[in-house]
């Protein structure tokens, strides 16, 4: 990278194309006086140059449009109904059974070869075994030039996404007239939404987590059947005016492969909810569980998981920080809910729910105002368990936890002290310890001193033994002083209400 | 600039997958130009300059284990030798079209010829003919750059590569020389003579010397 070796009229070139970039108006002639030699050959080239560094600016071409088919198959083609990154959907009529069904059709350039397409087919297959009231129906697949098509239930609803651009508009969720599900009507009816002056309420929390749930109930029955959705986002998630949350395209992402995770303008266009796993080529059901619970985020908080970024600064969010914490997003998001917001969207898999019934359960605790399923303490205490140290000491204090008991309850119990337990509690010889991890089933002698001796030929018997024998038991009325009844006997001085006019109302009448 | 460079490229070499998330938004302008240039027109149907730019960035975090051994301490061409090579590659996967130079591998000193994704005739002319956003362009500006343009369409590959690497993608003499695989020498060589033949084209399409003076 000698610059002696370099041609000398290509040095000056490269200056005053520089100084032109910068705005400058560079004259030729202090270039000429500089390399007289050169003067000719200036005076040729430079106006080219000139010219090129005036044409910096670009335009992009326009694309040109798509002809329109009007049917597929045995459905005829009505009206458009939208367009996204994933094709086409038309509304279309099918003539035998009189109904109207949704047509998708997928962009050919992401079903391009012929083991994509076959790959499309199978896994519209096995979607469509799929049977849940909240995930979309197909009817039927198929193939028009090349290009494959599906047809679906038609949901009279809208996305989620819409819904969210809506609440954060200023649209506002009254529960009392109908929630999320009426603002979805009025969303798709395309009416004004905006104007609410009310915000966050708790019951649109809860509304927010019931919908939700259901999502996630559909991806557990997919899931259960071993059928990943590989695209959950909330345009996905369609809401009907009814209330019910409905999860379509499954298994599209999959016959379309992980190479196009980054190939497809549908893909790239949703990058914000693909999980940090997928980015190795790993997807799991966890993989959607976070997706959900990034649609969950934006439904409770109304703004994105991830603050708007450039593409390069996004994956690198994914990748390193995870999702804008949701309280600071929604400073009155209750902590619960938050919680179950960051453990779906958790960047390690492994912290997240385990499977999306897990996450259902917890959405509804939320939903109904219980305490949730997977208490955060737990939680909490199982994170830090990562740490070695701390797992040893968990296990030595559960150890220690469970020796006491077993211990205390041998001791206190009034039929034989099993020997299993004091075998493992003393840490007794070889031989003992061999017999203790016999399985129960299989009688052991029993120590001497004991009151009621067990049979050997009696297996089963002395478990199912009564815990008092008869001639133990308590008597009936023998009932701890705090459920004792307030019958026979006076009351005690300090209980006696007041003398006067009245009769005391609380006592029996028989009593006095 | 050159600072720069060297604590990017030392983190490239330590992996840091970070640095290339930071040198493709310190370049992203450069960067899309060098796509729009060389996408097919077939092709920018289907996908975006920014498609090819998001890929172009998974692929360069894939293969930051191996920057090390082809680093040349100019991370900036390295990474658009990704994106060039991407591009190639989705040419590949949706049209089938086998460009020119078939290199799976990013290695420098084999790179012979044009680059990876050549400048074609009819892209040149579709984007730097097109129409111009800036309300200000003058009518005179609008015939000039179609001018341009068309020139640019009748050099030959070679000629436009240079001078679309210099002036539209803004490379330096020594980074065209790395993108092209030859000395920083021939380079500068290859450039004039391609300026030369642009502006005979030029003069050929009927515009004078004085035309382009006005600018």
């Amino acid at each position: 990278m000698d610059a002696d070796e370099r041609d000398p009229l290509e040095e000056l070139a490269a200056d005053y194309a520089e100084r032109l970039r910068r705005g400058e108006h560079p004259e030729l002639a202090p270039y000429q006086r500089r390399r007289p030699d050169l003067a000719a050959e200036i005076a040729r080239l430079f106006p080219t140059i000139a010219a090129l560094e005036g044409m910096r600016e670009q335009a992009t071409p326009a694309r040109p449009p798509a002809a329109a088919p009007n049917r597929f198959g045995e459905f005829q083609v009505v009206r458009e109904l939208g367009r996204g990154g994933m094709g086409v959907v038309y509304l279309a009529e099918q003539a035998s059974l009189g109904r109207r069904v949704a047509v998708k059709v997928l962009p050919r350039h992401i079903t391009g070869d012929e083991r994509t397409r076959l790959r499309f087919q199978r896994e519209a297959r096995i979607a469509a075994g799929l049977s849940h009231p909240n995930i979309i129906p197909i009817h039927a697949v198929g193939e028009q030039d090349g290009t494959p098509w599906f047809a679906m239930h038609l949901v009279d609803g809208v996305g989620l996404d819409r819904v969210v651009a809506a609440l954060a508009a200023g649209a506002q969720p009254n529960p009392q007239g109908g929630g999320l599900a009426a603002l979805a009507r009025q969303v798709q009816a395309g009416g004004a939404v905006g104007g609410g002056a009310g915000g966050h309420t708790l019951a649109a929390y809860r509304e927010a987590a019931a919908l939700i749930a259901q999502a996630a109930d559909a991806l557990a029955h997919a899931h259960r059947r071993g059928v990943l959705h590989r695209d959950i986002k909330p345009a996905n998630l369609i809401l009907d005016g009814d209330g019910r949350l409905w999860l379509g395209d499954f298994g599209l992402a999959k016959a379309f492969g992980d190479q196009d995770l980054t190939h497809t303008t549908a893909i790239t266009g949703t990058l914000q909810y693909i999980a940090p796993e997928r980015f190795d080529g790993v997807t799991t059901a966890r993989s959607d569980i976070y997706g959900l619970g990034l649609a969950l985020c934006e439904l409770a908080t109304w703004k994105p998981a991830f603050p708007a970024q450039s593409r390069g600064k996004l994956i690198n969010a994914i990748l390193s920080s995870g999702i804008t914490p949701p309280r600071r997003s929604d400073p009155h998001l209750p902590a619960s809910l938050a919680a179950i917001i960051e453990r779906a969207c958790a960047r390690d898999p492994e912290r997240r729910y385990g499977d999306a019934g897990a996450l259902a359960d917890d959405l509804r605790a939320f939903a109904h105002d219980r305490p949730l399923p997977s208490a955060r303490r737990w939680r909490r205490l199982t994170e830090r368990v990562d740490r070695p140290s701390v797992r040893m000491a968990a296990l030595i204090a559960t150890a220690a936890l469970l020796a006491g008991a077993a211990l205390s309850w041998a001791l206190l119990r009034p039929g034989p002290v099993f020997p299993l337990l004091v075998a493992d509690d003393l840490g007794a010889a070889g031989g003992a310890s061999a017999s203790a991890v016999q399985p129960a089933a299989e009688p052991v002698p029993a120590p001497a001193p004991t009151p009621t001796p067990v049979p050997d030929t009696q297996p089963r018997e002395p478990d199912f033994q009564p815990r008092f024998p008869p001639d133990r038991l308590p008597p009936p009325d023998h009932l701890p002083p705090w459920r004792r009844p307030p019958l026979g006997g006076p009351l005690p001085p300090h209980l006696r209400p007041p003398p006067g006019p009245f009769p005391p109302r609380d006592r029996p009448p028989e009593d006095r | 600039m050159p600072a720069d460079d060297t604590a990017i490229d030392a983190r490239l070499r330590a992996g840091d997958q970070q640095a290339v998330g930071e040198l493709l938004e310190a370049n992203r302008e450069r960067l899309l130009r060098t796509i729009r240039l060389r996408l097919d027109p077939r092709l920018a149907q289907r996908m975006c300059a920014e498609d090819v730019l998001q890929e172009a960035w998974l692929a360069a975090t894939q293969r930051l284990s191996r920057y090390a051994a082809n680093a040349t301490g100019h991370p900036y061409t390295w990474l658009r030798l990704v994106v060039v090579q991407t591009l190639v590659d989705c040419h590949r996967h949706h049209l089938g079209v086998q460009q020119r130079d078939p290199r799976r591998e990013l290695s420098l000193a084999h790179n012979q010829g044009p680059d990876g994704s050549a400048v074609s005739a009819a892209t040149v002319v579709l984007q730097l003919s097109g129409a111009v956003s800036s309300p200000s362009a003058a009518l005179r500006q609008d015939e000039l750059r179609g001018l341009v343009a068309q020139a640019l369409a009748q050099v030959s590959d070679s000629d436009r590569e240079v001078i679309v690497l210099r002036h539209f993608e803004d490379l330096g003499n020594d980074e065209v020389a790395e993108a092209l695989g030859i000395q920083a020498k021939a380079a500068s060589i290859r450039y004039v003579r391609a300026i030369t033949r642009l502006r005979d084209a030029l003069e050929a399409l009927g515009l004078s010397l004085g035309d382009l003076r006005g600018r």
